[in-house]
């Protein structure tokens, strides 16, 4: 698996992750600060990634969230550990081969056509709840949609989603 | 087992998101040890999260000066607290980092009811581990703001709506919820989770005690 360049990935994604932390009510020196945090976490780790965007998004979101949640909210968000006696189900290692690249890559692929087929209001009720982090009753509120429609939406939204992307997997 | 009673999709959500406040996010930590199914989901939604930023258009202003490639430092994990004590080993490890003690131990809370204190809070309201033993009744109640029960062992029994909890189901009530109450059915004691951000309000005076009691 080639490994991208430091420029490479910042390019790609320093300006998306700033604009993450703007959209997050961060100021502009601030974000600029913590996006460049996150883009050295994210070359620190980038042995884990796919080169090919898609796979990497889903590990550059990650770290860019769990930051605002650490550094700008100062709060914690524990994580479940597949290496707890007290797990259930599969333990799937997390540890990536060139085969659950192509798993992962495939996987954002559909996911984007997914997202893509679904209705403009679905789209808008996943970005708020998911990427904005409001809650339902906050986005029922601020778009004037009564709230068992934006529960509707949400739901029908997922199922779409969960759908188009267990397919042939 | 695999657990049948969920978070609440918002509470999913918001830990997706990151909107979460710490209570929710042991809660669902905790609940997802147990869940394959709702694993999968927030997955799926870290995924989604993933498009939404590849998405973003770069907003204007000056662009972000590239800095020199830096080396590439192996960068440690954060080790993760965990508590290895007989105890601790049945109790799921998002909840170690908040033990008072390295090896926890049961302490009396009231009759009936013991815990192991624990480092989170919730507003004022502390939120507790607690072991209820079998047959207890918790009386007829109303809640007054968000309520959080993860069984952990044993199995609890909602009295009103006849909800049968197992170890990893979550009983989410917030006020919207209606009147209930829950009886501990299983043979040995039950260890449950127990966050509330709001006050609860009784029906009988057995109730009132507890909450007294408790300080829930």
């Amino acid at each position: 698996m080639k490994r991208p360049s430091f420029e490479t990935i910042f390019a790609e994604y320093a300006p998306r992750v700033r604009a993450y932390f703007l959209r997050h009510g961060l100021n502009r020196s601030l974000a600029d600060e913590v996006a460049q945090e996150v883009m050295i976490s994210v070359w620190n780790n980038s042995d884990r990634f796919d080169p090919e965007k898609g796979a990497m998004s889903t590990w550059v979101f990650a770290i860019a969230r769990n930051r605002l949640i650490d550094s700008v909210r100062r709060t914690r968000r524990p994580e479940p550990d597949p290496d707890d006696p007290c797990w259930i189900g599969d333990r799937q290692s997390q540890e990536p081969t060139p085969e659950r690249a192509t798993v992962e890559l495939s996987r954002a692929r559909k996911l984007r056509t997914a997202l893509e087929r679904l209705p403009l209001e679905q789209r808008k009720v996943l970005e708020a709840l998911y990427f904005d982090g409001q809650s339902m009753s906050e986005l029922a509120e601020s778009s004037g949609t009564p709230l068992g429609t934006v529960k509707t939406r949400a739901r029908l939204a997922l199922k779409a989603l969960r759908n188009h992307v267990g397919e042939s997997e | 087992m695999t657990p049948t009673h969920h978070p609440y999709p918002d509470d999913l959500a918001a830990y997706a998101s990151g909107a979460a406040p710490e209570w929710m996010s042991v809660v669902v930590a905790c609940h997802m040890t147990y869940c394959k199914e709702c694993r999968d989901e927030v997955a799926l939604l870290d995924e989604l999260g993933g498009v939404f930023l590849d998405s973003l258009a770069a907003p204007g202003g000056a662009p972000l000066v590239t800095p020199k490639e830096p080396p590439r430092t192996e960068q440690a994990r954060e080790p993760r607290i965990v508590s290895d004590s007989p105890l601790a080993r049945g109790l799921p490890r998002p909840l170690h980092p908040y033990f008072k003690e390295l090896s926890p131990t049961w302490r009396f809370l009231a009759p009936g009811l013991k815990h192991i204190p624990i480092s989170l809070t919730v507003g004022e309201i502390p939120a507790r581990l607690i072991q209820f033993k079998p047959g207890l009744v918790i009386p007829d109640h109303r809640h007054l703001g968000n309520e959080a029960v993860l069984v952990l062992d044993g199995i609890l029994e909602d009295t009103v709506t006849k909800e049968v909890f197992h170890t990893g189901d979550l009983s989410r009530r917030d006020e919207e919820s209606a009147r209930h109450g829950n009886v501990v059915t299983s043979a040995d004691p039950c260890v449950c989770l127990v966050v509330t951000d709001g006050p609860i309000d009784p029906a009988t005076m057995w109730g009132r005690l507890l909450k007294a009691l408790t300080g829930l």
